[in-house]
């Protein structure tokens, strides 16, 4: 099946986490946010990957247990832990009926999602018992014998709708298909598994032929790369976790990776989030985390080069000067902007830098976070 | 420079810096707003768009510049920065006499202030509006220059000195 491609020309954020009301008014290809510590800087990010989910309940409690260091969702306490996961996305953190959470960008991509009471009563169909659920706005005061009432979340996904109780983990609503082609790589991302499990994703596909260039900006004789079990390359018989491996031209051997040098598995993950989500959305937070500043401007050419010939659109946060400082020198080359995020009074706004304005801002000492 | 204080003076080159200081240190302006030499009005106009940005750290900007001989010329470039920011649509089609101050359309955003030497009306070098300012012997007629009143009260009343 094509996968239809996903794009954000802005985006509007409201009642989501600790944003009230944001509305970005223009969005490029490559967007680094930057702005105060605790301005919502990853908030942003997460809105962006709840949209582009398309609110998939499996990618919001992934994204809820990240902010959480929460280490199993599927395990026994799943049902207190969804509830709790969830409720972080609305203001409070409480279940409270009224204002909805709400994420949209363009004329045609929205994410709504409602708090709400379910009544869950059984009916009688013929021979049968049929399960009924009916939406509630408010609390009834009493459920009728044989009825449950449950707490929930509505979701409204463009055009599909779906409820989701937070105790039974049952549903009721469209079918619906959430797009795959986005990915979240996060702060603490533990690359080595997150590695692994993208690039398996691509093996064979053709695409990992995106991630060999990626790492021939950094080096040009690199051949090839595969994840290998060192147990194996050493000859014993014990498993052991598979780790990446390349080869170079004109010379015999398997390397690993690290020999191109510090902080390569975090690079890595930024080359496998982004091949991973051609035609998608690739959403990095605080990108300069474990990179050299020295090898930052290897890292934005790399990038320019995947989002350009996958058409993926990026968003990336960033605390560092050093990292705009790099991002700048690449940014004429391809569409890109700074978005700097600020708190104002009582709302949010953006401000952006296109290229030509973000260099003169750097040449001038003009504040830029 | 630190650049941290929310009312800064842009000016185009070391004489304005030492007019506008020399002005500001005559009359015991309390130190609130920061003086910045940008260098050139070439640059000031570079500069300018990307600073009316920063509602980070900036409340107002102020910018001096000569008129040279070309009064009309460097006001219609400054009101076209202005009216492409699209943060500022009551500006007028005339530089005011007393200078210009226009509030931006969102409050949220910097106020801005502009005056070009010596008076914002005649042509001329910044030159002849300091030997306006030259006090004669043993009589200080500073203030009572029209030219550096107009000035006196643009920096007191529309800059918050106080």
């Amino acid at each position: 099946m094509d996968k239809k491609r996903i794009y954000f020309p802005d985006l509007t954020i409201e009642g989501f986490k600790s944003i009230d009301h944001l509305y970005i008014d223009s969005l490029s290809s490559i967007n680094l946010i930057a702005g105060d510590n605790n301005v919502g800087k990853s908030t942003v990010l997460e809105a962006l990957y709840a949209l582009a989910t398309g609110g998939e309940m499996g990618a919001l409690l992934q994204m809820g247990c990240n902010r959480m260091n929460i280490q199993n969702p599927m395990g026994e306490s799943f049902v207190v832990d969804k509830e709790k996961l969830l409720l972080t996305f609305f203001k409070d953190w409480q279940f409270k009926l009224g204002k909805d959470l709400i994420i949209k960008a363009g004329t045609d991509q929205a994410l709504q999602m409602k708090l709400v009471y379910v009544l869950e009563s059984k009916e009688k169909a013929g021979n049968a018992v049929v399960n009924k659920m009916e939406i509630l706005d408010q609390p009834l005061e009493n459920a009728q014998g044989g009825d449950t009432l449950e707490r929930g979340i509505l979701f409204t996904s463009n055009n599909n709708t779906f409820f989701s109780a937070f105790s039974t983990g049952s549903g009721m609503g469209d079918e619906f298909v959430y797009p795959k082609q986005v990915n979240f790589i996060h702060t603490s991302l533990s690359s080595k598994s997150y590695n692994l499990r993208l690039w398996d994703n691509i093996a064979l596909t053709g695409l990992e032929r995106h991630v060999i260039e990626a790492l021939r900006v950094i080096d040009p004789l690199v051949e090839n790369l595969a994840f290998l079990e060192e147990s194996v390359l050493k000859g014993g018989r014990g498993a052991s976790d598979r780790v990446p491996y390349i080869t170079l031209k004109n010379r015999p051997d398997r390397y690993p990776l690290s020999i191109m040098g510090d902080g390569m598995n975090r690079i890595l993950s930024i080359i496998l989030g982004i091949v991973n989500s051609k035609g998608g959305i690739c959403l990095i937070d605080e990108i300069e985390n474990g990179i050299y500043y020295r090898r930052q401007p290897e890292l934005w050419r790399i990038i320019c080069l995947l989002v350009k010939e996958l058409d993926v659109q990026l968003f990336a946060t960033t605390h560092s000067l050093d990292c705009i400082r790099s991002f700048s020198s690449v940014a004429h080359e391809v569409d890109a902007q700074l978005i700097r995020l600020e708190k104002r009074k009582s709302e949010f706004a953006a401000v952006n830098y296109k290229s030509g304005e973000l260099q003169i801002a750097l040449e001038n000492d003009i504040e830029l976070r | 420079m630190k650049k941290n204080k929310p009312f800064r003076l842009l000016v185009e080159g070391i004489n304005d810096l030492h007019v506008v200081c020399n002005l500001a240190n005559r009359l015991s302006l309390l130190e609130t707003f920061e003086v910045e030499d940008i260098g050139s009005y070439q640059q000031i106009l570079k500069v300018l768009p990307v600073l009316l940005k920063s509602t980070n750290n900036l409340q107002r900007l102020g910018i001096v510049v000569d008129a040279d001989e070309n009064l009309k010329g460097h006001w219609e470039a400054i009101r076209h920065i202005l009216l492409d920011s699209q943060l500022y649509s009551s500006v007028p089609e005339e530089l005011p006499k007393e200078g210009l101050v226009v509030h931006p359309d969102d409050p949220a955003y910097i106020i801005f202030g502009l005056w070009i030497m010596p008076d914002n009306n005649l042509n001329g070098m910044l030159e002849d509006f300091v030997t306006f300012m030259i006090p004669e012997k043993d009589d200080d007629v500073l203030l009572r220059k029209t030219d550096d009143v107009n000035v006196y009260l643009f920096l007191i009343r529309k800059l918050p000195l106080l």
